[in-house]
């Protein structure tokens, strides 16, 4: 009995640490989640005044104007999915590689998919599986999003998008709704759309004039849009994370705290045996000291 | 007197918000000003800085690198892809990256892939220089 006593006051011992771990843990998501919100906070703004005026631009010009406008024959089709670096967030990377694998095998049968994946975990994954991606990238979304990095990445897909080798470019990512709930989104990037956008003002953009021309001002600003389109997804994905990572931590704490319970419990009865068997002991040796 | 509600913003941060009597600033076709009253205009920015006056107050110069630019009824709006302050400029390294990317750019001819880019870099550098000295 003596030996299964120590046992479970080990485990309690190793129960305990590992809980002091994850509140940590939780801690620190429950920390760099107010970060990432407050960037999210700022970057709002931004990108609601730029989808203005671009939906403004694009409802005055031709389609065919832009590039990065223009629908065509899908064949090829870029996917950028991101996941994070880190594990420890429950299902949230896993709802990714599903969401990505339905839709590659319901929505776009028959066409050429290619990877380019955000994320240790993603790479990890695919290449398990033999799928090689056209670019991977980890270690990005390290506490905190970059918009440097988002637009590098951006820019490797709008050149494959200019020269014909993707004609459809989407971004799988987890949109952060609460702390409790991540959903995962598609989103097109490519070819840009906007339509239904559309401002109150038709005529706003007839006051404005342009410098060098209205088309000249779209096609810088459709690249930006697009970048930042991507930001806002790593950014979302980013705080995504860490509300899973914070929930995921929780329960595991909570988990803990549940089982050092049951096993003080187990420990309480397992000594009270060990008194319950030495006092039988004593009293039976009395009695037979007796006769 | 009339006046500009300015707001500068980068993906990151918001750089500058305010009342301000008089902004230029680097124009793709070239430096432009802007007083109070002007008409809508948009374009695109290049490299360089942006000379802000505000009311009643010194004058500040902050770098854009490329970026958007809109005035539209006195509130003039900049999205900056990147801004530098006074603040976060090392002197010596921005003079050594203006010699490196002008030996690179005078490398390249007008067209190349990658003349656009090493210009800017230079334009970014040299601007550092003036803006901290």
């Amino acid at each position: 009995m003596a030996v299964s006593m120590r046992d479970i006051k080990r485990k309690i011992g190793s129960i305990q640490k590992t809980q002091q771990i994850t509140k940590a843990m939780k801690m620190v998501a429950a920390a760099k989640l107010r970060k990432t919100q407050e960037a999210a906070l700022i970057f709002r703004p931004f990108q609601n005044k730029l989808e203005q005026m671009i939906a403004l631009l694009v409802n005055s010009t031709s389609h065919q104007e832009s590039e990065l406008l223009r629908f065509r024959d899908v064949k090829n089709v870029d996917i950028i999915v991101i996941t994070s670096d880190r594990g420890l967030c429950g299902a949230f990377n896993h709802n990714i590689i599903k969401e990505t694998e339905r839709f590659i095998k319901t929505k776009l049968t028959g066409k050429n998919v290619n990877l380019v994946l955000i994320g240790r975990f993603a790479h990890t994954y695919f290449r398990f599986r033999g799928i090689e991606p056209k670019e991977a990238y980890s270690g990005i979304l390290k506490d905190r999003a970059d918009y440097g990095e988002a637009s590098e990445i951006m820019e490797k897909v709008i050149a494959d998008f200019l020269n014909g080798e993707s004609d459809e470019v989407y971004v799988i990512y987890n949109r952060f709704v609460n702390v409790l709930i991540q959903k995962v989104t598609i989103k097109k990037l490519l070819p840009v759309m906007i339509g239904d956008k559309v401002p109150s003002e038709q005529n706003a953009v007839e006051k404005f004039t342009f410098e060098p021309d209205k088309e000249t001002v779209l096609n810088k600003l459709l690249p930006k849009y697009v970048k930042m389109e991507l930001y806002g997804a790593m950014l979302e994905s980013l705080a995504g994370e860490y509300a899973a990572r914070m929930t995921a931590m929780d329960a595991a704490t909570v988990n803990a705290g549940e089982m050092i319970k049951s096993l003080t419990l187990e420990f309480n009865k397992a000594r009270q045996a060990t008194i319950t068997k030495e006092l039988i002991e004593i009293t039976t040796s009395i009695e037979a000291m007796k006769q | 007197m009339p006046e500009l509600n300015v707001s500068i913003v980068t993906p990151l941060k918001k750089v500058f918000e305010g009342k301000v009597e008089y902004i230029s600033a680097p124009g793709i076709l070239g430096e432009f000003g802007v007083l109070p009253s002007h008409e809508s205009f948009m374009t695109i920015l290049d490299v360089g800085l942006l000379d802000i006056q505000p009311k009643d107050q010194d004058k500040i110069k902050i770098l854009v690198v490329g970026g958007y630019f809109e005035v539209d009824d006195d509130n003039v709006f900049v999205i900056a892809d990147e801004v530098v302050t006074k603040e976060e400029i090392d002197i010596d390294k921005a003079r050594e990256n203006v010699e490196k990317y002008k030996n690179e750019l005078s490398s390249l001819s007008f067209g190349d892939a990658n003349y656009e880019k090493v210009r800017r870099l230079m334009k970014k550098y040299e601007s550092m220089v003036e803006l901290a000295s």
